[in-house]
């Protein structure tokens, strides 16, 4: 178990900032999910912790105490990679205890570990294949087992679910979860599926362009995001844009009428004083049959149980949700008020709106 | 009506091709079907006019290049056992030093970021693009001063030269395939690179090593060029030999074409061992990290 700190970490390689001054604190057993585009610096913060890349400048702390010049095998840090990495000339069980090997563990030592090991990860019937006759699965809860079986203080993993089938993910996302609270190890996981760090994380790390974006828990950070990027990075279907226009009564979207009130904007939002862009999400973007704004809808379609519908503001297309009863007429949009977000359309900061429902 | 003018089309077409592939099967096994012949042929069949489909086998070709028998002592033998000697030797300690090193720097290429690197890779890649006849004169010169031309060594040193820009090449290929993550895992857990190198990622390339040796020993093995101008008399390796094997009593026929035979020969087994690797080296590098 460890707590792990990083103070003005930076990574280049050669002219490229891969880390550009990240700051962050992990506490003892949390597990932070690191989320982000590809080439965004996650993976490379990741193996910085994990002593496979030099930082270029900053610290990086374990417990309080500077790891930098560490070596990875005294870090005692486990990992996973995202394309299974088992040895395929060693069984399963060698595979497994490939680390306590390492280290000159006892015998029954190892056959004590191997056994609970296997038996939380149900490998029990694998022990004596060799990986080529696993699924891909399978071979990645081997992977995760040889990483664990040596109560590591931390566990590091680089998109460890990303090369599995999609029906097996779910399971072994839920199992992942399960385990590392059970075990209460300090987990780094790194993944572009926002979908994953939701379900998993006590706290998302966003980052984008080697910084951080936002450093949230995974509520917060739908419902409160920190700027467009965030906003748009989480959540699916993703959230809508409109850039806005200050007019008499209100602002307007865009070039269409619309034009959003004084009921639908929070106080102090007209007198920004620079350009606004509007974040609503399509759960908050309803076609109703009552009270709304009256817009020519481009599109219905359904997804399963819900419907939704599309409309155009210039060359922007919308989407929202479908409310209307079934066989309803015409129907008018409403904007939720709680669920409209209002970022600086320069620096592209939330200014106002946004905030967890009641 | 069309039909039956489709089928006789489709069967016209099907003979056509299969004589097609019988022309291209007697011009490329003719040749080493008249050479097997030739081998087994007194020197009075050989040159029977028509020429004798059957004949008396003769094996006194086999016997002196092979160096049994009484063939090895007498007046036509033309030292055809030394030759196969100097060759089995060149080519099997050539390839395994060029094996050898090519791994090391095949390993070092994938793994390893160094200034350089893609000149280096070239430099390497160069020295098989260089026709050897350009730098023959100069390569004899150089031998001859270090005393190393007509010796066993000097041929080594060759064998070697010529196979290791390719080794490096191909197993750079291999272990680029090896994702780096396997000795990561390693040295995440405390275990050394060396170790990692020689217990993991080792054993994940044998397939790729095999193929390696493979083509560096057919390359060291059909050797010729250079051979043929470094060598004169005490280190002749067999491609050599025969180009060049004439005795007492003329140009011995059944002895060289005894020697093709056994020159080919090694070539056939070889790929017929490696045959299984051989194809998982071809598509290893196709397939990738997967």
């Amino acid at each position: 178990m460890a707590r792990i700190e990083l103070r003005n970490l930076s990574i280049r390689f050669g002219a490229f900032k891969a880390v550009d001054d990240v700051n962050l604190s992990i506490g003892d057993g949390e597990f932070v999910v690191y989320l982000g585009p590809s080439g965004c610096g996650k993976t490379t913060t990741l193996r910085a912790i994990a002593g496979l890349v030099d930082a270029t400048s900053g610290d990086i702390l374990f417990d309080g105490r500077r790891v930098n010049e560490l070596r990875p095998s005294e870090r005692n840090i486990a990992m996973v990679f995202q394309f299974v990495s088992l040895y395929p000339h060693l069984t399963i069980a060698e595979n497994i205890v490939f680390p306590l090997r390492a280290r000159g563990v006892a015998r029954a030592e190892i056959a004590r570990k191997l056994d609970w090991v296997t038996g939380v990860f149900r490998l029990g019937d694998e022990l004596r294949r060799y990986p080529g006759a696993l699924p891909p699965g399978a071979r990645q809860k081997v992977a995760l087992a040889r990483a664990v079986i040596r109560d590591p203080a931390v566990l590091l993993l680089d998109e460890p679910l990303s090369a599995i089938d999609e029906q097996f993910r779910e399971e072994m996302r839920w199992e992942l979860g399960h385990l590392q609270r059970e075990l209460g190890v300090t987990t780094i996981y790194v993944t572009h599926d926002q979908r994953e760090a939701m379900s998993l994380a006590d706290r998302i790390v966003l980052m984008n362009h080697s910084k951080i974006v936002q450093v949230a828990e995974p509520d917060r950070i739908f419902f409160e995001p920190a700027s467009v990027f965030a906003g748009q990075f989480i959540g699916s279907p993703s959230m809508n844009l409109v850039d806005l226009v200050p007019v008499a009564g209100g602002l307007r979207l865009g070039d269409s009428t619309v034009v959003l009130g004084a009921a639908e904007l929070p106080s102090g939002i007209a007198g920004h004083g620079r350009p606004v862009r509007l974040g609503v999400r399509p759960r908050d973007l309803r076609l109703v049959d009552g009270e709304g704004h009256a817009l020519a809808v481009d599109d219905t379609f359904a997804v399963g149980r819900e419907r939704f519908f599309t409309f155009r503001i210039g060359e922007a297309i919308l989407q929202g949700t479908d409310h209307r009863r079934a066989g309803g007429g015409e129907g008018r949009v409403r904007f939720v008020p709680e669920g409209l977000m209002f970022f600086d359309a320069e620096s592209g900061l939330r200014i106002a709106g946004g905030g967890r429902p009641a | 009506m069309t039909a039956t003018r489709n089928q006789a089309y489709a069967h016209l077409s099907r003979w056509i091709l299969l004589v097609l592939l019988g022309l291209y099967t007697i011009y490329n096994l003719g040749p080493i079907l008249w050479l097997m012949i030739s081998s087994l042929k007194s020197r009075a069949d050989l040159f029977a006019m028509p020429p004798k489909l059957v004949f008396e086998p003769d094996f006194s070709g086999y016997q002196s290049v092979f160096g049994v028998g009484a063939a090895r002592d007498s007046a036509s033998s033309v030292g055809v056992f030394d030759s196969l000697m100097t060759s089995v030797f060149v080519s099997t300690v050539g390839t395994t030093v060029a094996v050898f090193l090519g791994t090391l720097a095949g390993y070092v290429c994938s793994r390893f970021e160094f200034r350089g690197k893609g000149d280096f890779m070239f430099f390497v890649l160069s020295t098989r693009m260089l026709p050897p006849v350009a730098v023959l004169v100069f390569y004899h010169m150089m031998f001859a001063r270090l005393g190393l031309a007509d010796t066993w060594l000097g041929l080594v040193l060759i064998a070697v030269f010529v196979n290791v820009g390719l080794a490096t090449w191909i197993m750079k290929g291999f272990f680029d395939g090896v994702p780096k993550e396997v000795e990561q895992i390693a040295i995440v857990n405390g275990y050394s690179r060396i170790y990692a190198f020689l217990r993991l990622v080792l054993p994940m390339v044998k397939g790729g090593i095999a193929a390696t040796a493979g083509f560096c020993f057919i390359f060291a093995w059909n050797e010729f060029a250079f051979a043929s101008i470094l060598t004169t008399t005490r280190a002749k390796t067999l491609p050599v030999k025969i180009s060049t094997a004439s005795g007492a009593t003329g140009i011995e026929w059944t002895q060289i074409c005894a020697a093709g035979v056994v020159l080919i020969i090694p070539v056939l087994v070889f790929f017929y061992l490696i045959r299984r690797h051989l194809l998982m080296g071809m598509t290893f590098g196709v397939l990738g990290r997967r």
